[in-house]
């Protein structure tokens, strides 16, 4: 591993139940640096970020963290890691029965001993970064998704994190919006030295923020390098990913048939 | 450990800052500054950062609170001995309108 990578990922392979989902995945995530993750919808994107997180568990050997082994952390060790990470989810996943000002304060009051007054000063800065401090006090509820998406980012940004995972944060907001969330995670790598890891399907907010690209095809990986690289890349697949052609793929005929009507040849029989 | 000394002048009360000032240290330096704060009693009041090591958004938000009780008591708030990560901090936090900020060392002795 290379000293500047904080995560190495070394051959995960990931199952559900039988069926396989990422098959010998292998590259570094650099300290300090914007990794974007891209690939089609169900190319193993939001599985690989759940190892990463630790909501799935990884096997001994195939995730390391700053030279530590994910997949043989216990739960003390598993919340001593979570404690330095920051998550963005996809819908924000914000706490419906707590105001705004209320859902960013929680990992605060978890895991720090600063007074109430401090932590809603905290609050009100990190929505202030995203654009909403003026809805501190609103519920969940009385938000738009793209305003809960933004107030999930505020809540991940609340404990300053070490390692920052955003997942798609640009889906479902307008184009001023979204630029301004893209500005937002320079910034962070820029003051606190973030190491960020985004997953997207936007390819100009993908090509904007990245140091390093990770494209996913299936499963596997099929390209990874930097925006430079994975623009001049010849690979068939990259190509029609960047160049949003739709999949000419086939699903085999005869296998749809059988599917739907059973196996012909032996009834025939 | 997070340390802060406290000199008085006629016109300013001069606190100097030192070491790390982040969600772990500032439960343990709060009320005493904020005890300064409220001694200044319509006076200057400076914070001298060119020791502290490292800020995080609980240290920022602790100087919130810190001008918030000078405010009321009509006096100022100045941040002085900047360096290029703090000055980050407080741009990255929307504050460097707020604050009245020197990166120079500290005023008077």
């Amino acid at each position: 591993m290379a000293d500047s990578c904080m995560i190495d990922i070394r051959g995960l392979d990931s199952y559900y139940g039988d069926r396989q989902v990422l098959f010998n995945i292998r590259f570094g995530i650099p300290r300090n640096q914007i990794t974007v993750i891209m690939g089609m919808s169900g190319c193993g994107k939001t599985t690989l970020l759940r190892h990463l997180i630790g909501l799935k568990r990884s096997p001994p050997g195939q995730l390391i963290v700053d030279e530590e082994d994910l997949g043989t952390f216990d739960e003390v060790k598993m919340n001593g890691f979570r404690r330095r990470i920051g998550v963005m989810f996809q819908s924000g996943a914000l706490f419906n029965s707590m105001t705004v000002g209320e859902n960013i304060a929680v990992p605060l009051k978890v895991h720090t001993r600063l007074s109430k007054s401090t932590i809603r000063i905290i609050a009100t800065i990190k929505l202030h970064q995203v654009g909403l401090s003026e809805f501190i006090d609103y519920m969940p509820s009385q938000l738009s998704g793209g305003m809960q998406k933004r107030a999930g980012l505020a809540r991940s940004l609340a404990m300053d994190p070490e390692i920052l995972f955003v997942d798609e944060p640009s889906s479902g907001l307008d184009p001023i919006t979204a630029a301004g969330l893209d500005n937002l995670i320079l910034e962070l790598k820029d003051t606190f030295g973030m190491t960020i890891i985004v997953v997207t399907h936007e390819l100009e907010s993908a090509f904007h923020i990245a140091d390093q690209m990770i494209v996913l095809d299936e499963g596997r990986l099929l390209s990874a390098g930097a925006p430079q690289d994975i623009q001049a890349s010849r690979d068939v697949r990259v190509v029609q990913f960047l160049k949003r052609q739709a999949d000419q793929k086939q699903e085999d005929n005869e296998a749809y048939v059988k599917r739907l009507v059973g196996d012909r040849s032996k009834r025939m029989q | 450990m997070p340390s802060q000394t406290e000199s008085t002048y006629s016109d300013r009360i001069l606190v100097h800052l030192e070491g790390r000032i982040d969600r772990e240290t500032v439960p343990k330096i709060r009320n005493e500054l904020l005890s300064s704060a409220r001694k200044s009693g319509g006076k200057k009041m400076e914070l001298d950062l060119s020791r502290v090591s490292g800020l995080d958004t609980a240290g920022i938000a602790m100087m919130v609170e810190v001008l918030r009780v000078v405010s009321r008591r009509n006096g100022d708030l100045r941040l002085s001995g900047l360096n290029d990560n703090a000055i980050k901090m407080i741009r990255l936090s929307r504050l460097e309108g707020v604050f009245d900020m020197r990166n120079h060392a500290a005023i008077g002795s």
